[in-house]
This record gives C-alpha cells, structure tokens and sequence, in this order.
C-alpha cells in the first residue's frame, strides 16, 4: 500500500506535534493522548521512549506543539493545553523525565520555540494574547510580550537576527519583536484577512511565510522596515502548517486544517498548482517537518500516524492536469490552449511508463505518484515554475460554409417534389457538393417521371396526403379566415373536434382550442351522409368562428395519433375506432368506387382546414377520381409499412406500369439518405424527406419514424446552432412527424411590439404609454400606410383604429379586419 | 461542408488570454459565439465574439479555490449557464447577470453569479457536462474518486436548486465524461461515455494475469439511463483502450444509426458503437451485449500523450492536441478512411527563455493533402 521509501507508523492517539532533534537522527511527537520519541532508521521508526508515563497524567501530558533544543540534546518543551509550558529532559534518570512547568499563560499555549542559539531560551504564544521568553536556567519568565491580539498561534525565532521573533495571531496579524524589548514590536502589519495560523522563515532568504484560514500562504520580505509581500500562494483550503523546503529557494510545504489531507510542496514562483503533493494521510496532517536534506520529510496526521515522506514518491498534480483546450465551434471555429513552455518532463511522462510498472500498486487515486524518475523530477521541478503560461490560440474557419448556403436557397415546399428537386440540385451544385446534387438529380428524375406518368401535372397535393401537413402562411390572417369561410371545402375535416392543448410560453397549458371544422365538401356530403351527419354534430363545438384566432388551426394541427371521433367511424366502417389508418384504407379498397370519401375519411388522409385553402389545393380538389388511383399506390406502401395485408398482392397488380420504378427506387433513395445521414450529412436527409412531401410514404417502409424524427431534429438543432431561425422555423413548420412540429408549440413565445412605438407589450392589452402619448398628441397615424394623417382621418368606432380614409375604404374592401391587427372586424361609420 | 478544400487556409489568431497559470479548457456556447477559458489560476474567463473576428473578454472572475479543470456552457434555452469543475471539489453553476440584450458599449458590464455550488465530491473534480437538452437541464460530475454524480435543476428558473439524481461509482479514477449527444429519445436512451486516467499498475505480466480475472481492464465505459429501471448501468466497458485515458468526446449524432466517439489516450481513437437492435442482442446472447464496438481508426501522430479530443458541429471532423503542441485534424475520406488533414502547430518558445518573450510567432503548418478532390463533401 504505502510506496516502498515512505515509512509509517501509527500511535493510540492524534498527534498534534512534531519536533526533531538536531541531527534529526530521532522525532518526538506530542498529541492530547501520545508523546513518545522515535528514532528514525532506514526504513523504520522504531520507540526509543514513551514520555507519557507516570502516576498522575494530568493535562501537563496533553500537548498542542512540541520543541526540541536545537541545542541541547535532552531538552524538549511542550505546549500543553491547559496553558502550561513543560520543559522535559531526556537525560534524567527515572521514568519521569519532567523537567519543570511554568503555568505562566492563563489559556492554552499554542506554541513553543527554542531560541535558536541561546540554548535557555524558549518562547510561547498562547491563546491569551501573550508571548512570554522563559530563561531555562533560572526557570523563570524573563519578558511577557503582550500583543493586543486575542490569540498567538505561531512564535519563530528569525534564523537571520539572532533576537527577533515573528508572532503570527488571530486577527490575522503579524508581528515581529526583538526579544530583548517587550514595550512594543519592532513592526506590525496585516497579513492576512483570516486568523493566521503559522509561519515559518525562510532559512536562507529574509522570507517570513504566513498561512492562514484564507487558503493563501503568503510570503513576506522583511528587510525593511516595511513588510513587502513578494508571493501569495492559493491553495483550496485554510493552511495550518507551512514549512520552507531546505535548499530549494523557493519551495515551501504546507498542510491544511480542514478538509484537505495531503501535504503540498508549492514553487512560490507558480501560486496555483502544487509541484508535489503527498496524500498518504487519511486525515488531515498536522505538522510537517523536513529532515535536514530536501528530499525527505516527516509528517503527522490526525489519522494517529507518522509518516516519513520521501520526494522521490511524490505526485505531481501538473502532470495529471489537462494542459490544453480545443474546441470546435459551431462557426467552424477552433481554439487551442497550449502550455507555451511545456515540461520538459513530458518526454519523461512516456519514459516513467516502464518505471511505473516496478511499483506495486498505490491503492491511491494518484495517476502518476512516484512515477517519475529522479532525472524527470529533477527537470520537472526546474520547469515548473516557468510552465505556468498558457497560449490561446484560434484558427477561423474559412467563412463559405456551403452547407448554410445550402440550408439558405434549398426549397423545401411550394411545388413538386421535381421542381424543389431540380432546384435544390442546382443549389448543391453551386456549392459544389456533387454527391447531395447527384441525390437531388435522382429525386428529380425519379419524381419527374412520375409526375408525367400521372398524366397529369398532379401537384403534390393531389395525392392523399398519408400524413397532415400543413399549409402555407396566408398572406393576411383576414383573407385566410375569409378563404376558410368562403369556399366550402372538398375534405370533410375528420379531425374537427381535435382538442388542442396549446402550450405557452412557460410550458402552461393556456388554451384549448376548437378547431373549428370546416363545412364538409359536397363530395362527401352526397357520398356519405353519415359523415355530414358527424360534421354537423361536431359543428355544436364550433364555438365563435369570429372571435376564433385564425392563425392557430394550422399550427393547432390535427394530431396524427388522435383516434378519429368513433361515430364518424362508426358510420363508415366495421372496425374499431381505433383503428389504424391503413383499416380505414382497407375499407375504402374494398369499394373501390369511393374515391373522395377514402380520401376524406382516412386519418393519413385528411388534411387540416387550412389545406383546403392552400395554392395548390384548388386543382387537387378538383382533380378527377382517376387519382386515387395513386393514392392507392400509397396505400399499398403504408401496408408494406405495417406489417402488410392479405389484399397487398392484389394492389400490386393494380398499380399500373408507369409506377414500377418507384418500387425500385424507394429503398435505393431510402439507402442514400441513410448513408449521407451516417456520413454526417443530416441535412441532405431530412431535406429530401421534406421534398417529398407526401411521397415521402415511399420510404416509410424503409426508414423508421424514429430514424425521421432524428433527422428532422438534427437538422433543426444544425440550422439554430447557426441562427437560422427562419429556415428552422420551416422546417419545423413542413415537419411529418407530431413530436417535431409540437416543438412550435412548446416553449414558443410570441412577442408583440406596439405598432407605434416598437416597444413590447407586457400584457395581452396594449397599454403602451408611448402610443397613448402620441395620439393625446394628435399626431394620428394612419394603420394602413404607418403615416401621420393629415386631412381627413376615417376610424372605426369599434376598436378606435383608422387612418386616410382612402386607405381605410380600400383596406376594407379587401378585408374585414382591423388593418392595426387588433382582430377587430372594424367598419367605417 | 466542405470546410477543409484545398485552396482555404485556417488564419490563425492569438488571445492574450492573460490567465496567470495553464488554461485547462476552452468551450464556445452552442453558437460558437462566445468563449469560456479556465486556468489553473482559478479564474474563469468568458470572452465574446465581437463579429469581426476578434474575441473581447467580457467577464474573468475568481471561480473557485484551486485548479478549474473544465467549464461547460448550457444550453442557451435555459439561458447563459455555465458549469465549472475544479481541484477544489466543487463543481458550481454559473448564470450571467445584467443587461444581455444592451448592445454597444453597455456590453461590457456582465457579472456572473455563482448560482449552485455542488460540494457532494470528497476528491477533485475532473470534468463537469452538461446533459442533452431534451433531457431537461441535467448535468454530471466526475470525481478522481470514480463516483458520477448526476444533478438535475427540476425547475429550469431556478438554478440554485439542484437535486442530485445519481450516484454512480465506478471504482476507478475517472478523468472525462461525454454524453452522447444524441436527439433521439426514441432509439438511443440516455448515455453517458466515462474515461478512466487510472495508471495502469498492472507491474509485470504476472499481475495482468490476475487482472484478467476481473470484469474489464478497459478505460471507458459506456452508462446507460434505463427507463424502467430509473437507474444507470454500465452497458459496456470498451476492452480497446487500455491506456489512461484523457479525454473522451462523443460526435454530435445528427441522424447517424451509430455513435463516433474519440478517444484521447496514448493516440488519437475514434470507435464506432453501433447499438444492437433489441431483438437481435438477446436473440443472440440473453441481451447481455448492447453494442457493436469497432476502433475504426487509431492515429499516433502526436508521438506522445494525447489530451484532448473535439469534434466539429456535424461530427465529421476531428480536432486532437496533444504534448507535441499540435492540434491535428482528422477527417473522414473516402471508404470510411479516417485521415489528419491539417496541423497547427504552435511553436512553443524554448524551455529556458525568459517569460517576457511572450509574443511569439506561431506557424501553421497545412499537412500534405494528397489529392484536394478526393475530399467527400459533406
């Protein structure tokens, strides 16, 4: 478990403390419950002797620091708890190797420290606020430092000026004092915003390191008279203990007091990223001290234990840390963080590899702990320091990206599947992606051919559409909604009764639609009263055409899954109302002589109000009953799609020649799409499929709904990430498949502006000030023309909008509603 | 797409990114309109595209007590959320406060506030993603102790209130995670791709043998979310990759009936995972293999570790950066052959230079493309 070079072991108790003697040939440690001395061997420590012996082992026994005479090679003090400080001798005869006390400090004393050339003297800090310097020989006090702080948690003698001493406190001062003065420190500055917990000089620089609850480790050049803070160190927990590295310049160890168990050793010239960390403890360490030579420390931890740490096992966090960053934009762009110096020790990562398999396992979460050779650590710990800069580079694309200019001119709808083939393949071609054109040409030909062997020019919509699309935008909310009145439509509307739950803005449901149904064809009427009969009935729901906002039907869209209303299958066929599409269809196959209630009645079949108004349908409507011969051609494909039926044979036989290559080409087309889809092209797919519009039955049978779904949202997901809110917006808008289009229903909010001022509404209500201002100022403006009237001005006494009274006669002529678009069906006085 | 045709160069550009110590990551937001960076230094940095080609920074802020290892963006439906990791153990969600709609100079005032800090990790944590939107506003964390955690926001609003969903160890150190990015809800259930950086202490050949004994020797492994079960399995353990792994991404999935995703290790993988229908795996053997795993390329053209893999939007480009300072892109060409189209590489200064020669030139080397039209254009 523990690497080979470092040694352990453990105790009954936590030791608070540790201190070496001067030829760190022996350690002794002190806790609440443990003080014991160790000889430090090569590969062991082994008990020289247990101090906590004796009759009575009163809290003089229970110590928070420890110190060893740098001196004297029997002396050692202890800062007890109760506020003692006990003075040991190790050469004495007996078990008792008690020295004496001085119960000077009122409150516990958090440390002692040895002068380091005047072997009597010895200095405390306590928590009362007060340092005192005792004189072992006369075993007295000789000088009380009062700080006018709460408490002193660290007291060092300088190494550099053999009287001075630093005392760092609570209050997050730090003081420095000539041990022969007790009237005041010689200097006194803020180090620190939180209680500071130690410090430690440097042995060779006139460095004083603080720690402190602030998780900094601060280094302070004290030459002057002035402290001049030369480093700061961050580290992710408040530090408790700080140590100088001997011989290295500008290494220092620290451990934390919460949280964090491990011993880091930090290059001050790199504050953020410890050159080596040491994570044997289980529980947070509670002192460190390095033996005379850099390379070996020990420490002692909470987890009862006293580890002896070699360097050469250390890990190094800078090696396991990601030193670069790339990221590929949606732009196309590309960053790269890169070290601008990286380590030299990187060659060495590799070479370690062989290294790393002589250890046994560490049973630590360390990736490369010990893993370096002493070489690689050598030149690790030389380039660390100046490692600590990163580059941040970016490399642009090129801006013409034909896939958007693709997205851009492709046309999804509006005309055969032929004429968008044709065009887009042309638009493929021109941003040369000869492999999506080659697929469009296919299309093209394919569809063609087929539009010709119709017979007639039998536009898209003539087909049964197997699933509901939806229309076009009209051109004015008004003349849709007079379209929709107007001409009575040839598809009775099944899915009338279609209760929408329009989600809002927020996800809240808000309204629940009627759909208003639209009067039944005449067609269906003198075919199937029975539906009529249904019609009239699901009229009863038809609640307040006029008020009805006529912009939602087509984005309140029939759902696929919505069984259709069970009397209206009743009516018409056997099954159970559940039925799916094709039952119906299969009904319908079985009269043969049915064509436009088949066309009517089948769920895939009918379409929502509005694409009755649509451009195309005028000829659709009233295209001859020999189309659904090609409806049937449909229908025999969604039969392949489902599974097929016994009559599947008997409807390959009807369909006539002309459509055979369609058979061919359906799953060839269908193996394309997939291949460009895995080939990271979505768009080519899912555009084709919108293409298609309602042949795109074809390929059911091939690519699953799901496979569809993804496509859809692929290339949806493709065209935001480049804000191409339009061109998804249609897409969405032209989607097959209810789980996508839904996606205009959920979280789609839409934002009205004031027609004058352009700010937004806050409410449904207009009450925007600014408008309200500007007609107090009778500054009228005209809601046809966006112009200030002057002259005649003509308003509707309804909703008080008007304008010239040319415009508003005119506007009215062509329209019934409010040209401000309040929905108001205004009239001129 | 067509990006990479012969006659267009990448130009390159340096950001004095000014963070004091390495940049662990760089993440653009959805639209690749602004740039996160975050450093060792502890701070986080968001920089935004000013339209011209040139990146201004916006916002640097002190994000946590130790080394940031990785910053992620949301997405931008549940507004500007960034989520960061950190040495410090902690992963912290981030939301941008102020006027984003004021425009000109206005824009320079934005202050990001910590909305959550996750203090569940008991070691640091190594990399923090955000799930896929239509899962909701989802996010993992991985820790160098092996243990996923999934936290879900339930109420988008409100991102101080995370919830920690899932608690996943793994037992091994865990230095990557991806989710698989994929739209459909229907075919591909949740999942996540996790890489491990554990050393490989397996010292001589006899020890391998003991370890062949157990389950997997592979770094990655494949989690899945099951429905039914409400709970995430390891689905696959992906046998390939035996090296510490460093990085591991899946590709966008616009609509691919398999997952890509790469791999950085000791070299430059990318491995197919084709999910196996239903039907067949447990035709075939009790259901027990979800997946067909397939290395379909293996690149050692860093000569050295590799530490970090990112794929373009469409999933057909590969940009890899490893300790020769290079970054390498991969692109498939025709019969499926994957192949390094491009080097950038950035002459890092000598080892011993002083840090005042900071600016430096940099080269960008094109690699050799052996024929321009043999690029498939896609």
């Amino acid at each position: 478990m523990i690497p080979s070079n470092t040694i352990c072991v453990s105790q009954e108790g936590p030791a608070n403390a540790l201190a070496l003697n001067k030829d760190c040939s022996q350690v002794v440690i002190a806790g609440r419950n443990v003080f014991k001395v160790f000889s430090i061997g090569e590969n062991d420590f082994s008990e020289v002797c247990n101090l906590r012996v004796g009759k009575n082992l009163n809290l003089n026994f229970s110590s928070i620091d420890v110190a060893w005479s740098t001196i004297e090679e029997n002396t050692l003090a202890t800062a007890a708890t109760n506020g003692a400080v006990v003075v040991w001798n190790l050469g004495r005869s007996g078990r008792s190797k008690q020295e004496h006390v001085f119960s000077d400090h009122k409150r516990t004393v958090n440390k002692v420290s040895f002068h380091l050339t005047e072997p009597a003297l010895l200095i405390s800090g306590s928590q009362d606020g007060m340092m005192k310097c005792f004189d072992l020989r006369m075993k007295e006090v000789a000088r009380t430092f009062i700080s006018n702080t709460e408490s002193i948690r660290d007291v060092q003698f300088s190494p550099h000026q053999a009287h001075t001493f630093a005392a760092v406190s609570e209050n997050g001062n730090v003081q420095l004092w000539d041990v022969r003065r007790h009237e005041r420190c010689l200097m006194q500055f803020t180090a620190h915003s939180g209680p500071v917990f130690a410090c430690d000089w440097h042995p060779e620089q006139p460095w004083l390191a603080t720690a402190s609850r602030d998780k900094t480790i601060k280094v302070w050049d004290t030459i002057d008279r002035k402290p001049n803070l030369e480093h700061t160190i961050y580290t992710i927990a408040s530090v408790g203990h700080v140590k100088w590295r001997p011989q290295k310049t500008y290494q220092v160890a620290s451990c934390a007091l919460v949280l964090d168990c491990a011993v880091h050793v930090w290059d001050v010239r790199r504050p953020h990223v410890p050159l080596a960390t040491f994570a044997e403890h289980r529980d947070v360490t509670t002192a460190i001290a390095w033996l005379a030579d850099p390379h070996t420390f020990l420490s002692t931890s909470r987890d009862c234990s006293l580890y002896r740490h070699r360097f050469s096992e250390a890990a190094h966090p800078v090696l396991w840390a990601n030193p670069h960053g790339v990221c590929v934009s949606a732009r196309g762009d590309l960053a790269h963080a890169a070290p601008e110096r990286p380590l030299p020790a990187l060659p060495a990562r590799c070479r370690p590899a062989p290294a790393e398999r002589h250890l046994p396992g560490l049973g630590r979460k360390q990736p490369t702990a010990g893993s370096l050779s002493a070489g690689a650590q050598a030149a690790l710990e030389r380039a660390f320091p100046g490692g600590a800069s990163s580059t941040l580079l970016r490399y642009s694309a090129p801006p013409h990206n034909a896939l958007l200019q693709c997205a851009a001119h492709y046309r999804m709808r509006g005309a055969p599947p032929h004429v968008l083939a044709e065009h887009n393949a042309n638009v493929a071609r021109a941003n040369n992606r000869h492999m999506v054109s080659h697929v469009w040409e296919v299309v093209r030909c394919v569809y063609e051919a087929r539009a010709a062997g119709r017979g007639s020019p039998a536009p898209p919509r003539s087909k049964e559409p197997p699933r509901p699309e939806p229309p076009p935008l009209p051109p004015y909310t008004h003349t849709y909604n007079s379209a929709v009145e107007e001409e009575p439509l040839e598809e009775v509307e099944e899915w009338a009764e279609t209760q929408f739950h329009n989600s809002g803005v927020l996800g809240k449901p808000t309204l629940s639609i009627y759909i208003p149904p639209s009067k039944p064809s005449k067609h269906a009427r003198s075919l199937d009263d029975e539906n009529t009969g249904w019609v009239s009935a699901a009229s009863a729901h038809y609640v307040d055409v006029d008020a009805a906002d006529w912009t939602l039907p087509e984005e309140a869209f029939p759902l696929r899954s919505a069984p259709p209303p069970p009397h209206a299958l009743g009516a018409h066929t056997t099954p159970a109302p559940t039925a799916p599409p094709h039952t119906l269809r299969h009904d319908d196959k079985d009269h043969t002589v049915v064509p436009r209630s088949g066309g009517g009645t089948s769920p895939g079949g009918s379409s929502s109000p509005g694409s009755g108004s649509s451009g195309s349908s005028g000829s659709a409507c009233t295209a001859p009953p020999n189309l659904d011969h090609s409806g049937y051609h449909h229908h025999s494909n969604m039969h392949m799609e489902e599974g097929g039926e016994g009559c599947d044979g008997g409807l390959a036989i009807r369909v006539g020649d002309n459509r055979s290559p369609q058979l061919d080409v359906a799953p060839l087309l269908a193996a394309a799409l997939r291949q460009h889809a895995d080939l990271g092209d979505v768009q080519t797919p899912a555009v084709v499929m919108l293409v298609l519009q309602d042949h795109r039955s074809d390929l059911f049978p091939y690519i699953e709904e799901s496979l569809q779904e993804h496509w859809l949202l692929g290339y949806i997901e493709l065209l935001q990430r480049h804000k191409l809110w339009n061109i998804a917006t249609e897409v969405v808008r032209s989607a097959w498949i209810s789980s996508v289009w839904v996606v205009s229903q959920q979280s789609t909010s839409v934002a009205l502006c004031c027609g004058r001022c352009g700010r937004r509404w806050r409410r449904a209500a207009c009450d925007c000030a600014g408008a309200r201002a500007a007609g107090r100022g009778g500054a009228a403006v005209c809601a046809v023309c966006r112009r200030v009237v002057r002259g005649l001005y003509a308003w509707c006494q309804g909703c008080g909008h008007g304008g010239h009274l040319q415009h508003m006669r005119a506007w009215l002529q062509r329209h019934q509603l409010c040209p401000a678009g309040c929905a108001h069906r205004c009239q001129l006085a | 797409m067509g990006e990479l045709t012969a006659t267009n160069l990448f130009e390159s550009q340096t950001i004095l990114a000014d963070h004091k110590d390495l940049i662990h990551d760089v993440a653009y937001d959805f639209y690749g309109e602004r740039m996160a960076t975050c450093s060792s230094d502890q701070y986080v940095k968001v920089w935004d595209s000013d339209g011209n080609g040139g990146w201004r920074l916006t916002a640097s802020w002190k994000a946590h007590h130790g080394s940031v290892w990785k910053v992620t963006w949301a997405h931008p439906e549940f507004g500007q959320v960034i989520a960061t990791c950190s040495f410090d153990r902690t992963a912290a969600i981030w939301e941008e406060v102020g006027d984003t709609a004021a425009s000109g100079s206005e824009k320079g005032l934005r202050t990001w506030l910590k909305r959550s800090n996750l203090v569940d990790s008991r070691t640091s944590v190594t990399d923090v993603k955000f799930g896929p939107k239509h899962l909701g506003l989802l996010l993992v964390t991985c820790s160098a102790d092996g243990i996923i955690r999934i936290y879900e926001a339930p109420d988008v609003m409100n991102l101080a209130q995370w919830t920690l969903q899932h608690e996943i160890p793994t037992k091994v150190s865990i230095s990557c995670l991806s989710w698989n990015p994929s739209l459909s809800r229907v075919v591909h259930p949740p999942m996540l791709a996790v890489g491990s950086d554990e050393p490989n202490t397996t010292n001589a050949a006899a020890s391998v043998q003991g370890d062949k004994t157990t389950a997997c020797n592979g770094k990655v492994f494949i989690y899945e979310y099951s429905e039914s079960s409400r709970r995430w399995t390891r689905t696959d353990c992906l046998s390939s990759v035996q090296e510490p792994v460093n990085d591991i991404a899946f590709a966008p999935n616009l609509g691919r009936s398999f997952h890509l995703l790469a791999v950085a290790t000791k070299d430059v993988r990318i491995i197919k995972i084709e999910p196996i229908a239903e039907s067949a795996a447990s035709g075939n053997n009790g259901a027990t293999v979800r997946f067909k795993c397939e290395v379909v390329a293996a690149f050692e053209e860093h000569y050295s570790c590799v530490w970090r893999v990112c794929w373009n939007l469409t999933g057909t480009l590969l940009a890899s950066s490893g300790d020769d300072c290079a970054v390498r892109l991969w692109k498939m060409q025709y019969l499926n052959q994957w192949k390094c189209v491009a080097v950038f590489k950035n002459e890092p200064v000598p080892g011993d230079s002083p840090p005042q020669s900071r600016p430096h030139t940099t080269y960008i080397r094109m690699a050799t493309m052996a024929n321009p039209t043999h690029m498939p254009f896609h």
